[in-house]
């Protein structure tokens, strides 16, 4: 990622876009932060926040024409936040303490012409830049049309306190000069850097605003206030002073008038709030219109607002949930990741904990795809050396395995000699329910004839981690396999399988085998009887595949079996931890988002992926796999190996593969495996404590078996004086294993595992 | 923790400095280990603990 590309990335980003309140208020009151402030009842930072944007904030509490809540995302619900009505609350209620504004001297004198509000916003704001300032008022009062406002709109006490920040500021008052004509103006101006006229009548017959940005006029340093904004439009009179102050400076300082104030009046926000789904809650009015809002009245009122922020793809998703921020934060690190040369990459664990499932896309309302940026980003860590090996160790170990001998197949159906199709069932698949495997094949051939067995691993796992070496090599083989056979068409069982079919091999035929039931029918001896209603969870890899979805609602229809969806589904649906092997990385997160998943409804799942399968029901969840539906009846006397609610284990789901292709090829073509390579001569007794470890710590039975092999063999073995276990350790390749275990005749009971990646050296 | 003694020269393990290493960093540690053959034990919380940490500093290095 370069710079551009992450500007161009982070503008996508619309989270930190103010919310419409404050695009629309003309001096852009941080009304989210006001109103959080008014939640915590710290009425001094509520305050605080209005001084911020006016020099008057408790005139304008009062009498603001409040034009932002005309754009109050809360209207969509029922009615806007009265956001005026708690300025109101907060500037009568704060404990107004003296304002010290810090002030900046310099010996440039300016002018400003009126000192009505406009006048005295632009006066004081002229002063705190540093600007000798004096004020020309043709009445002998400060306020203008301020003190014309009925006291009980505008009470005369506020009006004097804010007034008073005049004479403490050192501003030079010059009263009762009423400035008549252009000339006069011209005069003033000869004495001043820049002149502000700020009052109407001058302002109407002299030099007419040029440029509503910049308010200059055809009179050089000369600016005049907009003579269109409506007489009640106070908070427009306070806009005014502060733009032309911020022009005078510009002005003088000769800088661009222009530059940068897009945004210096109301603006519209990019900001996106999803208000589906939202309850009403009646605005809240005031008992005592005069009063204003009691303390638990401006509470429960601040509580209506819906602070606005954007977080779809927050909300949405767990992963990002769990880092805290979003993404246009993220894109920031993965970018300063990638730029470091020295000094911890802080933002690996960021970048390997994605699950790659593309949610983020189709909930973000500009499409940023958090999932393609953080693919690159693992690529680039691969290419430049810098991918930690342990998150993705194991999976890649495991798709080895399915490519290698004890598992790789590819042959004609027994008896013939050309495949029109091949069934590529999919490593996973094979790996959780083997039978199936079998029993869909015997299907497949008796619908087509002529149909070979392709097993394998589809290389996933290589692509999501961005090991695009290693990914290019597992293709290479597939298609040269392939093309050995004619190029015939894949039917797939499994949806990454058909994911990265689709993406990676574009000259190749597939179909989906749930698309094959659907259109051909399916065997009915089988079936599995299933009382009550199910809910679809889509896999994430089928996110786009919309055919496929629809094959496995046909395939329910024709069951007759209810279902319904659930709320994110079809192209909003989630990943079970699985995908980018987001669950290797960081199992925490990953398994949050099962979690959560599965309570999105009290119903049993129904899902078309092996994984999504596996992992829920080692969540407990009820699940059913769509060809559990088809041929789980086979289990009808012996349901707990439908394994619903709990899986299997990896080394389990590692030997199901290679018995499968065992079983396959002596059953099917009346050929022996014959693998070379160690079998050991123990019998393994796992304890329950000891299995839980193994899958959590990612330890094999065969890593097991080495150690104890290694053990037995040289005799390096310690012993654990308490409790009389041996202890043995062997590091095969990268990882050193550690094994507690008993030894009785040739069985050996397992009581702990544990391993690490130092390697121990010499002493 | 209980005695642990090397199974195969039938001698208690002895503290000693170890050079253990990962991704080309190396360290000295204090562990146990066999006077006589060098077999070493690594403990399981220093194997989850302190050492793990250790490891993923050095992978985000
Ligand atoms: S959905 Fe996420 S990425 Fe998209 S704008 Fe919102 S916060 Fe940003
Ligand atoms: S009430 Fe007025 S000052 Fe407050 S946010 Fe609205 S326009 Fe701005
Ligand atoms: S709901 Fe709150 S944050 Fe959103 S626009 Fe309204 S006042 Fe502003
Ligand atoms: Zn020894």
């Amino acid at each position: 990622m370069d710079q551009k590309q992450l500007r161009e990335l982070e503008a996508k980003c619309i989270q930190e876009e103010p919310p419409e309140c404050t695009a629309a208020c003309p001096v852009h009151v941080d009304v989210k932060g006001f109103i959080k402030a008014l939640r915590d009842d710290n009425l001094s930072t509520a305050f605080n926040i209005l001084a911020k944007a006016t020099v008057f904030p408790r005139i304008i509490g009062h009498i603001c024409h409040h034009p932002c809540e005309n754009h109050c995302k809360r209207r969509e619900v029922e009615a806007p936040i009265s956001i005026h009505e708690l300025e109101r609350y907060c500037v009568k209620n704060a404990v107004s303490k003296k304002r010290s504004l810090r002030i900046k001297r310099s010996t440039t004198k300016v002018a400003v012409v009126g000192a009505g509000l406009c006048g005295l916003s632009a006066a004081v704001e002229l002063t705190r830049k540093g600007y000798l300032v004096t004020l020309i008022e043709a009445r002998a009062k400060l306020g203008g049309r301020l003190l014309s406002l009925p006291a009980d709109i505008l009470p005369r006490a506020i009006l004097q306190e804010e007034l008073e920040i005049i004479s403490t500021l050192d501003i030079d008052v010059l009263y009762n000069r009423r400035i008549g004509s252009l000339q006069e103006i011209k005069e003033i101006k000869n004495d001043y850097a820049a002149v502000f006229i700020a009052c109407n009548g001058v302002a109407a017959e002299a030099p007419s605003t040029q440029n509503p940005t910049t308010l200059a006029t055809s009179l050089e340093g000369v600016f005049a206030r907009d003579p269109r904004i409506a007489a009640g439009s106070f908070i427009d009179f306070v806009a005014q002073g502060k733009k032309a102050a911020l022009s005078m400076e510009r002005y003088i300082q000769k800088v661009s008038q222009e530059a940068g104030r897009e945004r210096e009046g109301p603006f519209a926000t990019r900001l996106y709030t999803n208000t589906a789904g939202l309850e009403p809650i009646p605005a809240v009015k005031p008992q005592d219109k005069q009063g204003g809002y009691t303390r638990e009245e401006a509470r429960k009122e601040a509580e209506r607002c819906l602070l606005c922020e954007c977080l779809e793809c927050v909300k949405a998703c767990e992963y990002l949930r769990a880092f805290g921020s979003y993404p246009k934060r993220y894109l920031r690190e993965i970018y300063n990741n990638e730029a470091i040369v020295m000094g911890p990459r802080l933002a690996n664990n960021l970048i390997n904990s994605c699950s790659l499932c593309g949610l983020c896309k189709e909930v973000c309302p500009n499409g940023l795809d958090m999932g393609a940026v953080i693919k690159k980003a693992r690529e680039g860590m691969v290419l430049r050396g810098k991918m930690p090996p342990s998150p993705h160790d194991f999976p890649l170990a495991d798709m080895n395995f399915s490519n290698g001998p004890h598992f790789s197949l590819l042959k004609n159906a027994p008896g013939t000699e050309n495949s029109r199709y091949l069934y590529f069932p999919g490593c996973q698949l094979c790996a959780t329910m083997p039978p199936y495997v079998e029993l869909s094949y015997d299907y497949l051939r008796r619908t087509f004839a002529d149909v070979g067995l392709f097993l394998g691993c589809c290389g996933a796992p290589a692509d999501w981690v961005g090991q695009r070496e290693l990914f290019d090599q597992a293709r290479g083989k597939i298609l040269q396999g392939l093309r050995s056979f004619g190029n015939p068409t894949l039917i797939l069982a499994c949806s990454t399988c058909y994911d990265i079919f689709q993406a990676h091999y574009p000259e190749l035929d597939i179909i989906s085998l749930y698309e094959v039931y659907d259109q051909y029918g399916f065997p009915s001896d089988n079936l599995l009887q299933l009382k009550g209603e199910i809910a679809i969870h889509d896999a994430c890899t089928a996110r786009h595949a919309n055919f496929q979805q629809q094959a496995i609602r046909g395939i329910l229809k024709k069951l007759r079996l209810p279902y319904h969806e659930l709320a994110f589904s079809k192209n909003k649906t989630t990943c079970c931890g699985f995908g980018g092997l987001m669950t290797f990385a960081n199992q925490d997160v990953a398994t949050a988002a099962i979690d959560r998943r599965i309570k999105e409804s009290q119903h049993p799942y129904l899902v078309y992926c092996a994984m999504c399968k596996d992992r829920f029901s080692w969540r407990s969840k009820e699940t059913y796999h769509v060809l559990d539906l088809i041929y789980g009846g086979i289990y009808q006397e012996d349901r707990e190996k439908l394994n619903t609610t709990k899986n299997l284990g990896f080394s389990q789901k590692r030997e199901n593969r290679a018995r499968l292709k065992e079983k396959m090829l002596r059953d099917l073509w009346g050929e022996d495996m014959t693998i070379s390579g160690l079998s050991y001569p123990y019998e393994l007794e796992i304890t329950a404590e000891a299995r839980e470890k193994m899958e959590e710590r990612l330890i094999l039975k065969e890593d097991i078996l080495k150690v104890i092999h290694h053990a037995e063999t040289s005799g390096n073995k310690l012993l654990r004086e308490d409790s009389g276990h041996f202890l043995a350790y062997y590091q095969p390749v990268s990882v050193t294993y550690w094994v507690e275990y008993t030894q009785k005749d040739n069985t050996f009971k397992i009581h702990n595992v544990y391993s690490h990646r130092m390697e121990i050296g010499e002493g | 923790m209980a005695r642990i003694v090397c199974a195969k020269c039938n001698i208690p393990l002895e503290k000693s400095k170890v050079t253990i290493s990962y991704l080309g960093n190396s360290f000295p540690v204090d562990l146990l280990k066999c006077p006589q053959c060098n077999l070493v034990f690594i403990p399981e919380d220093l194997a989850l603990g302190k050492m793990l940490q250790v490891e993923k500093a050095l992978e985000d290095k």
